[in-house]
């Protein structure tokens, strides 16, 4: 009797809430029903040991053991390569309805390739860029994702294609965009809405729901070149389109902690919001504008109008999908940003204004918003993004300390009769 | 897809990835087999690579090439040095090239580093293939110890061991002297 409602069950009887025959069926009901979690502990635990393991073997294999003679380093490289391929033939033909034999030999696979380009390139003292090792690693190890339909592999896979485009676009000099690494995503795509017709809600697809904005979030910034300050439009569009993608049927009936594309569409906007609300962006802005035809030999310029357009097809779905009145604020905040943004070239003082008037509404609303779904959660987060404002205030405002001390202690005492109350609607309805 | 076609897929799949890195033992092994062998004179670094591990950054006196060819060259640029043997027994580049060269196998492929012309001459950097040297990760930093040690104390000559053939290069060994790296750092630990 180890589930907490069985536990239960004879207080319930004592209580006179339930009859014996009652608290008996209830029994029979949860030790026929077959148990799930045996099944996902080994999962997730032949997952972690694979995974371990093969981390391992690429660490012993950077430690060089120059003393080994040439022809035993050549056979230890390809050696758990080859016990990784045998692995993942018995899981694919002989264990087909186990998807830990499938998962666990594709992660230990994946990782052995790496282990063996590394070896290789060591013993031979191949100097190669790591962005070029990273490169065949993943175009070796993609088709795993789909002969095993493995999502471990697929999440080994989209990490590994984030770090070749961090390498080519920020840390390898001279950087350019990664142009290949869209390519990479989109070979991945194909899984990805695999898992979601399959498995809508499986823990693995919730994982996809969160890595891969968070993946396009990373290497968006490799676009930045020659143009930074399109870049801050390119990102706003992005963040919106992400919190558009969010709002889709499928998304909209998740919880919020599934929905990663939402949470960080809308983080994203307030993070870059918070950031435009101090002046020395709008102040560059200006000063940018006797430059503006350098704009349209810039690749920041295109991403931004592709991904405004995306954002906007989206935008028109879901105004499609349900009518005019249900589209709120957030929805068109990546159009109020443009907007600002084409003001500040002209008038930076009201756009900074505007961005800070924005950036209170959003609070407002999120406030409102929490109150009336009552979720604890949304409530705070509007909270937190006034407070995030008046922080950022506290530091470039001319304000004397009196009016700053006030505007902290107001919202403040904000926190406190606002969850309060929401706390006392949940009472009295119970 | 039904299971023994997946399972084919599975089986020319692997056989991809083992022949990849394959090609790369195979390659490196006809170099070092039918090219020839240079010694470079060096100059060592020592940082780490994630997946690698430890090993020594080379950079070599030879990199650094004088011609009164004033062709242009850019930045960045893939380029085939030509070499032959100086009289002091070391490698010295004698001609760059934008295409492979015929008849001759003793050529590699490394990149324009910088290039500037001067008093009628083309001073250009270059940036050799073969500079990393992978060492056990306790002997790296012992490595470069040693080797700064034995330039200051004995003058002793530092150089690279490497097989060329037509575009390829290995990197075999480093040497102080008539030393190994790594038997210079294992004879250094029982100091």
């Amino acid at each position: 009797m180890s589930k907490p409602v069985l536990r239960a069950l004879p207080e319930l009887i004592e209580a006179g809430i339930i009859s014996e025959e009652n608290a008996e069926k209830i029994k029979q009901y949860y030790l026929s029903r077959p148990d799930k979690s045996g099944a996902r502990a080994l999962l997730v635990f032949g997952i972690l040991g694979a995974i371990l393991i093969g981390l391992g073997i690429i660490l012993i294999i950077a430690h060089n053991w120059d003393q080994l003679p040439k022809f035993i380093k050549i056979i230890i490289a390809f050696l758990p390569m080859i016990l990784g391929q045998l692995a993942c033939g018995w899981a694919l033909y002989k264990k087909t309805e186990q998807r830990v034999w499938k998962e666990a030999s594709a992660a230990f696979l994946f990782l052995a390739i790496g282990a063996c380009i590394s070896m290789v390139s060591q013993i031979y003292n191949i100097p190669g860029k790591i962005s070029d090792l990273m490169f065949l690693w993943m175009l070796l190890g993609l088709p795993l994702v789909y002969l095993l339909s493995s999502s471990i592999a697929s999440f080994i896979y989209i990490s590994g294609i984030t770090y070749y485009a961090c390498l080519i676009g920020y840390s390898e000099y001279p950087s350019h965009i990664p142009y290949f690494y869209w390519l990479f995503l989109a070979l991945v795509l194909p899984h990805y809405y695999w898992l979601i017709k399959n498995k809508p809600t499986s823990n693995f697809t919730v994982f996809h729901h969160w890595l891969l904005p968070l993946s396009l979030i990373i290497t968006l910034g490799t676009f930045g070149q020659q143009e930074e300050m399109l870049m801050f439009l390119a990102y706003f569009s992005l963040f919106g389109w992400l919190y558009l993608v969010g709002r889709l049927t499928y998304f909209e009936e998740q919880a919020i902690k599934n929905n990663g594309f939402l949470v960080l569409g809308s983080l994203g906007s307030v993070i870059l919001l918070l950031i435009l609300s101090f002046d020395f962006f709008w102040d560059e802005l200006y000063y940018q504008r006797s430059y503006i035809s350098d704009w349209w030999d810039a690749p920041e310029i295109y991403l931004s109008i592709v991904l405004t357009l995306l954002a906007s097809i989206f935008l028109f779905l879901l105004i499609k999908k349900s009518n005019i009145q249900t589209i709120n604020l957030l929805d068109i905040l990546y159009l109020i940003f443009l907007a600002i943004f084409l003001s500040g070239l002209y008038a930076p003082v009201q756009s900074l204004i505007f961005v800070n008037i924005l950036i209170f509404v959003l609070g407002l609303l999120y406030i409102n918003r929490g109150m009336q779904k009552d979720h604890l959660g949304i409530l705070n987060y509007g909270l937190l993004i006034i407070t995030a404002l008046i922080i950022c205030r506290f530091f470039d405002t001319k304000w004397s300390f009196i009016i700053r001390g006030a505007l902290f202690v107001i919202v403040g005492i904000g926190f406190f009769i606002a969850n309060y109350r929401i706390l006392k609607r949940r009472k009295s309805a119970t | 897809m039904n299971k023994l076609s997946l399972f084919y897929l599975l089986v020319m799949v692997a056989l991809i990835q083992i022949s990849v890195p394959a090609i790369t033992v195979y390659q490196n092994e006809m170099v070092l087999y039918k090219g020839s062998e240079f010694l470079f004179k060096t100059i060592p670094l020592d940082p780490s690579d994630p997946f690698r591990g430890k090993y020594v950054t080379l950079r070599f006196e030879e990199e650094e090439f004088e011609t009164l060819d004033t062709s242009l060259w850019q930045r960045n640029e893939s380029v085939y040095i030509l070499i032959d043997k100086g009289v002091d027994g070391f490698a010295r580049v004698k001609r760059l090239s934008r295409k492979p060269m015929s008849g001759n196998s003793n050529y590699f492929k490394g990149r324009i580093k910088s290039f500037y012309l001067a008093d009628g001459k083309a001073i250009i950097s270059l940036d050799f293939p073969f500079k990393r040297y992978y060492m056990k990760e306790s002997k790296a930093p012992r490595a470069e110890a040693a080797f700064e040690r034995a330039l200051r104390d004995s003058g002793q000559q530092t150089f690279a061991v490497t097989h060329i053939k037509n575009g390829k290069s290995v990197l075999v060994d480093v040497k102080i002297g008539e030393i190994s790296l790594k038997d210079v750092v294992s004879e250094s630990k029982n100091d």
